[in-house]
């Protein structure tokens, strides 16, 4: 320990200055872990073959192909027509009800995020789909904004999160069984959000009135659309829940037949394929670089055992679970305003898992409250990505407007996290499934 | 996923066409690899439905095809700012001097970064070349595959690096002392975007 605070100082001098002055987050995590470790070990030689060592297992690795896999299938699903097929669909079925334009944009949302990783993704397209249909109906502005800005993060609940798989990354867990743990809060989640909707709008029905009712003929016709799109979504998660194949598996076999639904429909072409793939290799490229950081830096936290001392003192201090849990509540509400949730991760997993463990929770329950967190991550100002994704995306809207409409849903997710907390078992039940 | 990116907060970096429509040509081929990964991934799953066994040599050339995908990929993630950073100062500081300098720092640390990473690559690849190492697996890939993928892309990061921080250092002293009027047209010529 005598030599692990010099170390932490040195690595700290590193991280927080270059991360503030903007130097990419994989760069810094990595200058920070081998500096860190040089002095840990009194010489260069080991730190300066971590890079190597680290990039040599991240991007060969196979579970880590999950990443491009994952978004490139979210990419060519958007871009085949998938996100208006599925507004449709729930619009004609719900949209007659108060607030069911409402309910529509959330379902979508959820539709999209079991298909595509990306929050921004989702974010984005919705704000062009749905966003003139609800101001169409004279929704309450604040309602809309805040549904589609709330709908676009369940894509980091819901898998294939890929806000999960970089959990199970940084924390050693299984990438199946975190984004099977996924998919039972990403409900509860999707539920809450559209209960508070129908009842805000049938306790003031100025906020989000009725459409127009469309036929059977019209419901049954738009719901025929989507059923290859859910067909494909049931294969790859029933897939990965009975052990099947694995999730990297999973996301190529998932690829390969969102393309063949996209190129069926008539809806995909060469360009729109290559374009998907030219942005899901820019995304996991950037994400890999991150992850190899991250593992440099773990790796030298790991060295200086600060982690375990940590979690000693945090015991000692014996405070109640409870309290322990609405701390780690509250330090990454206040982190997610300010970093985005890769980073957090990257940065914090290393030093709090190991406390969760020392407390007896679950790492695969403690990941999805973390990754709960990260939703609203998205949407806290004055880093929250999706706020800045809508903005860019709809003209004339202010960043106030968005988030004042965002923040009534943010509780919902704070509210998902304690119920989480008494009810473990919605996270952990189907994990515990797959793993017998 | 989310990112938060910027490169060249100052919009400094020199055009290099030539080097932009590499890191393009690059970024394409990953583009492909990952449809090939993707498919012969699948052909997996889907022969092992129907026969009950694997394809030999999917698992171990699925795993260069990644080192590849990414490794190839770095620079032209850099030409087109798409790199994930925290933006906290850089969204608040103004003048092109001050945004020179910040992208100059980035520039510098990855350089110091990928420096490392292409020195020690090269020195393995060196290795694994003359002793003919190979990886493990059932089939054995030659090691000189995977380093060598590692050298190339870290070489092509080092360049682009080293355009980045040029434009920077342009920026921040300015040929005549005064920092330049308009911004300079990024490297990116609209890779991924």
């Amino acid at each position: 320990m005598m030599q692990a605070l010099p170390s932490l100082l040195i690595a700290s001098l590193v991280l927080f200055p270059l991360m503030a002055a903007g130097v990419q987050v994989g760069v810094v995590l990595a200058l920070a872990g081998m500096a860190g470790s040089a002095y840990l070990v009194g010489g260069w030689q080991g730190a300066v073959a971590l890079p190597l060592i680290q990039s040599l297992d991240v991007t060969g690795s196979y579970t880590l192909m999950v990443i491009p896999l994952f978004i490139a299938m979210g990419s060519i699903a958007e871009r085949s027509g998938i996100t208006t097929d599925l507004f449709l669909a729930f619009y004609r079925w719900f949209g007659h009800i108060r607030g069911g334009i409402g309910v529509a944009t959330i379902m979508t949302c959820a539709g999209m995020s079991s298909i595509t990783g990306s929050s921004l993704a989702v974010s984005a397209s919705m704000s062009k789909i749905a966003l003139p249909e609800l101001r169409r109906y004279r929704y309450d502005d604040r309602l809309s904004l805040g549904s589609i800005a709330v709908g676009g993060t369940l894509a980091i609940m819901i898998p294939p999160s890929i806000t999960l798989v970089l959990y199970a990354i940084f924390a050693s867990q299984s990438v199946g069984q975190m984004l099977i743990a996924g998919i039972l809060p990403g409900v509860l989640l999707t539920a809450l959000y559209l209960l508070k909707i129908v009842v805000r709008c049938h306790l003031t029905p100025r906020l989000g009135p009725g459409g127009p009712r469309h036929s059977l003929a019209e419901r049954m016709e738009s719901l025929w659309k989507v059923v290859p799109f859910f067909s494909i979504v049931t294969v790859i998660i029933l897939g990965m829940l009975l052990g099947v194949w694995t999730p990297t598996e999973a996301a190529a076999t998932g690829l390969v037949l969102v393309m063949l639904l996209g190129l069926m429909r008539r809806k995909l072409t060469l360009r729109l394929a290559l374009d998907a793939a030219l942005e899901a290799v820019i995304v996991s490229a950037s994400i890999m670089l991150v992850v190899i950081g991250s593992l440099i830096f773990s790796n030298f936290v790991a060295m200086t055992g600060v982690s375990t001392k940590l979690a000693d003192f945090i015991i000692s201090l014996q405070l109640s679970p409870f309290s322990l849990f609405s701390l780690f509540v509250l330090v990454y509400l206040v982190l997610g305003m300010f970093l985005e949730a890769t980073s957090i991760l990257a940065l914090t997993v290393p030093l709090a898992l190991p406390i969760a463990v020392a407390t007896g929770w679950d790492p695969v329950w403690f990941g999805v409250i973390l990754v709960c967190l990260m939703e609203v991550a998205a949407i806290t100002p004055p880093v929250g990505l999706n706020l800045f994704v809508m903005k860019a995306s709809i003209p004339g809207v202010t960043l106030h407007s968005i988030y004042m409409g965002a923040m009534p849903f943010c509780i919902v997710n704070v509210i998902v996290v304690f119920i989480l907390y008494v009810f473990p078992d919605i996270a952990l039940l189907l994990p515990t499934m797959m793993s017998r | 996923m989310d990112t938060h990116t910027h490169s060249d907060p100052a919009g400094c970096a020199a055009r290099a066409s030539g080097w932009s429509r590499l890191l393009r040509g690059a970024l394409l081929l990953c583009a492909a690899l990952l449809f090939a990964l993707a498919f012969s991934i699948s052909v997996d799953v889907a022969y092992r439905w129907f026969a009950g066994r694997s394809i030999v040599g999917v698992y171990e050339y699925s795993e260069v095809l990644l080192v590849a995908l990414s490794f190839l990929a770095f620079a032209g993630v850099q030409g087109s700012g798409r790199q994930l950073n925290v933006d906290i100062l850089t969204s608040i500081v103004r003048g092109r001097r001050k945004r020179g300098a910040l992208s100059a720092l980035d520039a510098l640390a990855a350089l110091v970064f990928f420096l490392v990473l292409a020195w020690t690559a090269g020195l393995d690849f060196g290795e694994a070349y003359e002793l003919g190492l190979m990886g493990n697996g059932i089939v054995q890939i030659p090691m000189v595959l995977p380093l060598g993928l590692v050298v190339l892309g870290s070489l092509m990061m080092l360049i682009t690096l080293a355009g980045q921080l040029r434009g920077a250092l342009a920026c921040l002293f300015g040929r005549d002392g005064r920092a330049p009027e308009a911004p300079a047209p990024r490297m990116d010529d609209g890779a991924g975007s």
